[in-house]
């Protein structure tokens, strides 16, 4: 597990006072949030903290009512996903978003097909023979097993699945990949796998974001925990050193915010 | 700290047991055994029209002089063919997405009113065409614009479209059989459909000449692959960045255009528009399209399975007709065949989503 | 009523029935046409009819309703609607069509049951609520009507034999060789009525063999493809066919289609059938059809308002009237009585009547 890196200065991602509004109900009342290259962030919240709503921010789905967002130290909006991708940001949402009649390599690379050269290129037929030979590469490179990789994605399991999905983030997102429960839906073992896999990722150098439920997922994979509680960030704490009960304290409000005391 | 209770292993499973992969490399290969399995029974039953149509005396040796396999009779089957076949190349692209276009029929009887009337006003052949190709190409888009924008079911849109377009065929030229003039550019048009290239049916090899474009469209390109995206699951394909709208709105006049393509065919080898032409040909374009193996749940199916489906209702009928069966037998058969593909593609879907 | 109108009454009865005694054409109502002119002068609005025929979506039957309205309008009746269902083969849609015309209560309804048995309840629910039933083109089983205006379709039938045994004797010498026919729908009364009169003209003519199944071809009520595929097939299979026959206008249409496609020899094979449109008469002149059976719609329009009209000013009527049953050939296409009769809507001042 790679050492906290608070020390490093510059966040690769950065929002501060992050505050949304739903018509009367306040999602983020003010929130922070930074994550640095390399290292896994758990963002954890009782239900109606405010962790889907930041996260749809993080990731240009939705945008924020006040607050500001910093890429590498210089001010970013992201008025849309695209945006966001196009800052490097993949996300990958809880229904995975994958086509599931179609195989592994072409829901790799949905929508961002490669096309053949011309003259075949004119008529947008796509190369099917390399995007199977990069999605196998990739795939061997993270050590996501599968049988084949003309599998059709309904034939994976759970766990397979969320992995595919995962390696399709990080394939287009170097830079930040944001997974939205990624264990949500998984048994034990399928979970295990994908656990793994997130570590390989952060172990590449890409920085992870994730929100869970899962109190020991989270222990086991994240190198930082951001807590929200009611719209605002309530605590930092490290899995080395702080204990679950101190993370659940935080959640539901037992003890005391240790941030976010001022505006 | 995690939970180790359990071994973790890479693939975060047990290997699989013997039976359940042969079993799943047979599920996901369904498709591959519908379609070689409706071969198959297309070449067994063109084999049993041959042997059952040999003249008086014959036997295997000679089956080349059968009436089923003769030159004429497979012209015919040929010309036969064309019309339904075009229409179900265009059902096939919209079951794709999990939709169903019911107004093709409608659209047939439509384009051949409607280009009826402008031959007898003395339009141009190619005045013709471009206008009732033009006109079907609106009308698909309206189709798909009010199932994509609207979020109107294809079954209802394509529905009320049948209707519209029906009655607009009763109104226009009120409900009188239209015959083509026997001289000058209808006749030329008529006289071209009619005709053949070594001999081979010219009608048939419109259908041969679109059924390759489509099916290469749909393999190999890029927005052919974005039609099973979308058929398989719509909001991923959108969040992936494809252009779902754009999408819809292709496949749903690609339906249309075909539609009055083939309305154009039947026109010129009729001669004549009658307003009820076209009844029910949506019905046996998506019965072609099921048989072939396109799934109604959608991102299933291919076009050379539903030109096979076609082909195949197309012998059947031949065949019986040439053994002097009754033709009701047709339908039995056809409906039997169609329940079982049908109940094979539910077994893989609850398979599928079990696994 | 006045003196003069009771005998005016009486000289139009008279003239109805001995037209009908005659059976052939209706002449005479010029006295009726007085009465109801006189009525009209003293305020009354005129009886109200409803014609119900099979279908709207034929020429046929827009004759009907066109000699319909020409009575409309020579007796003052007030046409509440011209109605069919939106094909030959929807005995529902009629039926529903009946029901909806009785509950509007007119004094008069012609109609022409699609099939014979189907109808009978509705019509009998027609006349006892005290309707004017006038029944024309086909039979039903019920006699609970006035009047029923038809072509004698047994005599038609063996007109048909007899004009396809002819046409084969003057090509090859002699009244013999393999002959096929097919029916447009099977339970139809006209339909049957017209095979019926073919088969007993066949028998007359021992060295005709008749190929195919027992009872004929059938298209099985499909307007358009069917009369083609099977007509195609049986040329396949009978290539040494002689003579076809086709009893009603869809199935003789199929078949002109495959003359045409598989350029069909006419001096080697003849073509008879039922009913004509522009496309017939083109192939009568061009010796592609050999005999067509023309019936008279327009008289059984006119007539069946006629008779309509009799009924409900309290007179007899005759029960059966035979409205003619002509076989045009290529000899006698152009002549005036026959043109009259091919396209009665064309000719201004439309003779009633045939002698």
């Amino acid at each position: 597990m790679a050492s906290p890196l608070a020390e490093q200065s510059t966040p690769l991602l950065e929002a501060r006072n992050i505050a949304k509004r739903y018509g009367s109900v306040t999602a983020l009342e003010s929130a922070d949030f930074e994550v640095f290259p390399g290292e896994i962030v758990a963002l954890i919240g009782d239900n109606g903290a405010g962790k889907s709503t930041l996260v749809k921010i993080l990731s240009g789905a939705q945008k924020q009512d006040s607050g500001t967002m910093k890429l590498r130290g210089r001010e970013v909006h992201f008025s849309s996903p695209r945006d966001a991708r196009a800052a490097g940001i993949e996300t990958v949402y809880q229904d995975l978003a994958l086509a599931p009649d179609l195989d592994v390599a072409s829901n790799l690379f949905l929508g961002r097909e490669i096309v053949m050269p011309p003259p075949l290129g004119w008529f947008d037929i796509y190369n099917q023979r390399a995007m199977r030979e990069q999605a196998a590469i990739h795939l061997k490179n993270l050590k996501v097993n599968l049988r084949s990789i003309r599998q059709t994605v309904d034939t994976l399991s759970g766990g397979q699945r969320q992995s595919v999905a995962v390696a399709r983030a990080v394939f287009w997102g170097k830079d930040i990949v944001i997974l939205d429960e990624p264990t949500a839906a998984l048994g034990v073992a399928q979970s295990g796998m994908v656990l793994e896999l997130m570590k390989r990722v952060r172990d590449n150098g890409t920085a992870v974001i994730f929100i869970s439920h899962n109190m020991p997922h989270v222990f086991e994979v994240a190198d930082r925990m951001i807590v929200l509680r009611r719209g605002r960030r309530v605590g930092t704490l490290y899995p080395e050193k702080d204990g679950m009960d101190q993370a659940v304290s935080l959640m539901t409000g037992a003890v005391h915010a240790t941030e976010g005391l001022t505006l | 700290m995690a939970d180790s209770l359990v071994p973790i292993t890479p693939t975060g499973q047990d290997p699989p047991r013997r039976n359940e992969d042969l079993s799943a490399w047979l599920t996901a290969r369904i498709d591959l055994v519908l379609r070689l399995g409706l071969l198959g029974i297309l070449i067994v039953m063109a084999i049993y029209f041959a042997i059952q149509t040999l003249p008086s005396g014959g036997n295997l040796t000679s089956i080349r002089q059968s009436i089923f396999l003769s030159p004429g009779n497979l012209q015919d089957i040929g010309r036969q063919m064309a019309v339904a076949g075009v229409i179900a190349l265009g059902e096939t692209f919209v079951i794709i997405t999990a939709g169903i276009d019911l107004s093709v029929g409608s659209l047939v009887g439509f384009a051949g009113v409607i280009a009826a009337q402008e031959f007898s006003g003395g339009w141009s052949t190619a005045s013709v065409m471009a206008s009732v190709l033009l006109m079907s190409l609106a009308i698909g888009l309206v189709n798909g614009f009010l199932i994509d924008a609207a979020k109107i079911p294809p079954f209802i849109v394509t529905l009320c479209m049948l209707g519209v377009l029906r009655g607009l065929c009763y109104l226009i030229g009120s409900g009188q059989q239209q015959t083509l003039a026997s001289v000058g550019d209808p006749a030329n048009f008529s006289a071209w459909i009619e005709n053949s290239i070594f001999g081979i049916p010219n009608i048939f090899l419109v259908l041969v000449v679109l059924g390759v474009a489509a099916a290469v469209f749909l393999r190999f390109t890029k927005r052919g692959r974005y039609i099973y995206a979308v058929g398989s699951n719509r909001e991923s394909a959108r969040l992936s960045g494809i252009n779902v709208r754009a999408t819809i709105l292709t496949v749903y006049a690609m339906s249309a255009v075909l539609a009055g393509v083939a309305g154009l065919l039947l026109l010129g080898r009729l001669t004549s528009a009658n307003p009820n032409n076209g009844t029910s040909y949506e019905l046996d374009a998506i019965a072609a399209a099921v048989l072939g193996g396109a799934s109604l749940f959608g991102a299933r199916g291919t076009i050379f399975g539903t030109f096979v489906g076609v082909v195949l209702v197309n012998t059947l009928s031949n065949g019986i007709d040439l053994m002097g069966l009754d033709a009701h037998l047709q339908q039995v058969v056809e409906g039997v065949l169609l329940v079982v593909i049908v109940w094979l593609d539910q077994w893989r879907k609850r398979r599928v989503s079990a696994g | 009523m006045t003196i003069k109108r009771r005998e005016l009454l009486q000289r139009a009865a008279i003239g109805a029935g001995a037209a009908a005694a005659a059976g052939t054409g209706l002449t005479s109502f010029g006295p009726m046409q007085e009465v109801m002119a006189a009525r009209a002068a003293a305020g009354f609005g005129g009886f109200k009819m409803i014609c119900i025929v099979k279908t709207v979506n034929s020429s046929y039957w827009q004759i009907v309703f066109a000699g319909a309205k020409k009575a409309v309008a020579d007796f003052g009746v007030q046409a509440l609607g011209y109605q069919g269902a939106d094909s030959e083969a929807n005995v529902a849609g009629q039926i529903a069509l009946l029901e909806n015309a009785i509950v509007k209560k007119p004094d008069i309804i012609v109609f022409a049951p699609t099939v014979k048995d189907a109808l009978d309840a509705t019509i009998t629910k027609a006349y006892n609520a005290g309707i004017k039933v006038i029944l024309v083109d086909s039979a039903a089983s019920t006699t609970n009507y006035q009047a029923f205006l038809s072509t004698d379709n047994h005599a038609g039938g063996v007109a048909c034999g007899d004009a396809l045994a002819a046409a084969i004797k003057a090509k090859t010498g002699s009244a013999s060789g393999q002959v096929a026919w097919v029916s447009f729908l099977a339970g139809v009364g006209s339909l049957g009525q017209r095979d019926q009169g073919f088969l007993d003209a066949m028998k007359k003519y021992p060295n005709i063999q008749l190929v195919g199944p027992k009872g004929g071809y059938n298209a099985n009520g499909d307007q358009t493809v069917k009369p083609v595929s099977i007509a195609n097939d049986v040329l396949t299979k009978y290539p040494n066919l002689v003579g076809y026959f086709a009893d009603n206008l869809y199935t003789l249409q199929g078949a002109e289609t495959a003359w045409r496609e598989k350029h069909v020899d006419s001096k080697k094979v003849s073509l008879v059938g039922f009913d004509s449109t522009q496309e017939e008469v083109n192939n009568l002149k061009a010796g592609t059809l050999d005999g067509n059976l023309l019936q008279d719609p327009y008289q059984m329009g006119y007539g069946g308002v006629a008779y309509g009209v009799l009924s409900a000013l309290g007179l007899n009527t005759p029960t059966f009237l035979n409205t003619g049953a002509v076989v045009a050939t290529p000899a006698n296409v152009n002549t005036p009585a026959i043109q009259g009769l091919l396209l009665p809507t064309g000719k201004p001042g439309r003779q009633l009547g045939l002698k």
